[in-house]
């Protein structure tokens, strides 16, 4: 698979959100949501980032936002030229011509819509605040919007309570086509589904994909859905990328110790296959005291004494495969990725 | 194996302002002694209402309505539903006989206590003793939930431990006083993957212990086939499928369960297909369909047919028993028979 124009470029991204205690407001730590992470979205291409609660998922799609100012690091957002503006350090006002390219369909299908608007101002908004269109022409997208989604352009001026969870997911899902983005985040967009609704709104992502050619950066912490939908993947884990590679690899080949115990923790569809492995003892570990050396140490099956003291790199182990452990490629993780039966 | 809890004929309405949602209607099956049985189904179909209904702690306006839950005690056979809601003999099946887990485990525990106190509570109601001989069992039970230092963790308070703590914190307060029965609501949804996965196999190790039956409450199907022997399925409340776990997943017979299944996407598997979604959404409890409740969202809709008659029960084989007019021999000549085959 040859690797497609870059759209954008992490770099070295961190985010670190001071602790403050007492009444003078000291700052007596930090946590370390993001710390250290590097992706690339090619032009549409569809890139997962997975991970279990607290890893620092949201919190990149977050900065890439601008919803959070990045304690270091770039945001390189390439436009057709190949001319590269960095988010991560502009100010404030001069983001808005950016805005409009990077769109995100959040997880809650409730509290993203706002009660009081009907579908035309909600999915009209975004057209009328960057001045597109108006009048006919701005309710004729709308109605066009609505039909792409899958809804019908009459129920237009209704308001989102008139509407089911999987509908409203697809308003949201208008609302960021709206201007035409060239990055379209969606954050755990059918986490909150019920299980029959959410292959629709997987199926319609997927066709608007391909027929439109966005890039997604698809955050989930569900394998089964990220493996459906994505090309590439990247796992976090307490606020560091520890192994990106093709989705199809890092499933049947991971590298990286957590990955394989992610892999094999997800429930197998099958009665005759019954085992309940425990892949990982203990608690994620805490963001503001992270462990020493590499910070996935104390709950390795493989740990050895460098993990304790040497935070490892990412390092490539096999082309457009790379992972941040000191023996990647070393370890025999086959018998983490399919236990032996054991109930 | 002998039965433990019988289900029979249960209903529960909510009287609304806008009209009666028949919660549960009509629902009947069978738990037995050790046995794990799921009752799997979508948001709003009626499955926790149902749960809440075995210990009589449906929220108001909701109401059982008829039915009986007979629970088989030394030979004896309480009629649960017959029991004063609030009276002594249901308070003393509840939290001992039968237990209860949750979903959130945050809003199970009162913030204002600790853990220690909390669970010791439960025991000294339920078997009596003092302060130090409850600290005694719950050190015990905590200890067997895989909790970490509990002679440190019964002085903290709920806020101060992690969401899979609270869950084992839970568990141990439901299996403190020895339940028969444990009635697991959503009890891993919450979880991340890898602490879903310690604390399945938590409830599997304690349930080999102490051999009590778990109803276990969910719209996961791969915990479903990991965990239960047999399976209920419910859509708008009733059960539309009933059959034993192999069976569920090898030969499923009403089309809502087919559906399901074919929805899951699977890691590995079908990669680059779409997955078969099923149309429609879960209908407004207030406006059920006529017929067969599944017959708007169903790819073997029978015109004429199926938006009519509301379907019996079928039983397929044995222990297997499908509510859809396809496997009715009094609908046989009518049904289209090229339906089958999907």
């Amino acid at each position: 698979m040859p690797t497609p124009k870059p759209l954008l470029e992490i770099k070295n991204l961190k985010m670190h959100f001071p602790i403050k205690r007492g009444i003078m407001g000291r700052t007596v730590g930090h946590i370390k949501a993001v710390d250290d992470v590097s992706l690339t979205i090619g032009e549409g291409e569809v890139v997962g980032l997975v991970g279990e609660s607290g890893c620092g998922k949201s919190t990149v799609s977050r900065c890439i936002v601008r919803a959070y100012k990045p304690t270091a690091g770039q945001i390189l957002l390439y436009d057709a030229e190949g001319s590269a503006v960095d988010l991560a350090s502009i100010p404030e006002p001069d983001m808005l011509p950016y805005r409009r390219d990077i769109q995100m369909i959040f997880q809650d299908p409730f509290s993203s819509l706002n009660p009081r608007m009907t579908l035309r101002q909600i999915i009209g908004e975004p057209m009328r605040n960057y001045q597109i269109c108006r009048g006919k022409e701005l309710e004729d997208r709308v109605a066009h919007l609505l039909e792409s989604v899958g809804l019908r352009p009459e129920h237009m001026s209704r308001y989102p309570h008139a509407f089911s969870g999987g509908q409203r997911q697809r308003i949201g899902i208008a609302r960021a086509l709206a201007l035409n983005p060239r990055l379209i985040i969606c954050d755990e967009p059918v986490s909150a589904l019920d299980v029959s609704v959410q292959a629709q709104i997987l199926n319609l992502l997927r066709d608007l994909q391909a027929e439109f050619r966005y890039s997604y950066l698809f955050i989930a912490h569900d394998l089964s859905v990220v493996d459906y939908i994505c090309e590439r993947v990247a796992v976090m884990y307490v606020g560091k990328i520890v192994e990106t590679a093709d989705t199809a690899t890092i499933f049947s080949d991971p590298r990286h110790p957590y990955t394989a115990a992610l892999r094999s923790a997800i429930p197998k569809l099958n009665p005759r296959l019954r085992q309940l492995p425990v892949p990982l003892e203990g608690d994620v570990a805490d963001p503001a005291n992270t462990p020493s050396g590499c910070v996935f140490h104390p709950r390795c099956r493989f740990v050895e004494d460098r993990c304790r003291h040497e935070t490892p790199a990412m390092k490539p182990t096999a082309p457009r495969h790379h992972a941040r452990c000191h023996f990647a490629g070393e370890l025999n993780l086959s018998g983490l990725s399919e236990p032996a039966a054991t109930a | 194996m002998e039965p433990l809890l019988e289900v029979k004929n249960l209903k529960v309405h909510f009287a609304t302002e806008e009209g009666v949602i028949e919660a549960v209607r009509d629902v009947s099956f069978e738990i037995k002694r050790g046995e794990t049985v799921a009752i799997v189904g979508e948001s709003g179909c009626g499955k926790s209402v149902m749960a809440r209904a075995i210990l009589r702690i449906v929220p108001a306006p909701g109401r059982i309505v008829e039915g009986k839950v007979s629970y088989y005690r030394d030979e004896r056979n309480i009629n649960l539903t017959a029991l004063e809601e609030k009276g002594p003999e249901i308070r003393a099946i509840r939290g001992a006989d039968i237990a209860m887990i949750f979903q959130e485990p945050m809003a199970t525990f009162s913030p204002v206590h600790t853990i220690g106190n909390q669970i010791n509570e439960a025991i000294i109601l339920h078997q009596g003793g003092d302060q130090a001989g409850a600290t005694a069992q719950t050190l015990d039970i905590l200890n067997r939930v895989g909790m970490p230092r509990p002679s440190r963790i019964i002085h903290r308070y709920p806020h101060q431990l992690s969401g899979g703590m609270l869950q084992r914190a839970m568990i141990a307060m439901a299996l403190s006083c020895r339940p028969q029965l444990l009635i697991a609501d959503e009890p891993t949804t919450a979880l991340d993957v890898t602490t879903q996965a310690q604390i399945l196999r938590l409830l599997y190790d304690l349930q080999q212990e102490f051999n009590m039956a778990i109803l276990f409450i969910t719209h996961d199907l791969s915990v479903v086939s990991q965990f239960a022997d047999r399976v209920e399925v419910m859509y708008l409340g009733e059960v539309v499928e009933s059959t034993d776990v192999i069976t569920l997943f090898e030969d499923p017979k009403h089309p809502y369960t087919r559906a399901l299944l074919n929805s899951i996407p699977q890691t590995g598997a079908g990669r680059g297909q779409r997955l078969q979604s099923i149309a429609g959404s879960i209908p407004n409890p207030l406006h059920r369909p006529s017929g067969c409740l599944f017959h708007p969202r169903c790819d073997s809709f029978q015109p004429g047919l199926c938006d009519l008659v509301s379907p019996k029960e079928i039983t397929i084989d044995r222990d297997h028993r499908a509510r859809c007019i396809l496997y009715d021999e009094q609908y046989a000549d009518k049904v289209s028979s090229a339906t089958f085959d999907q």
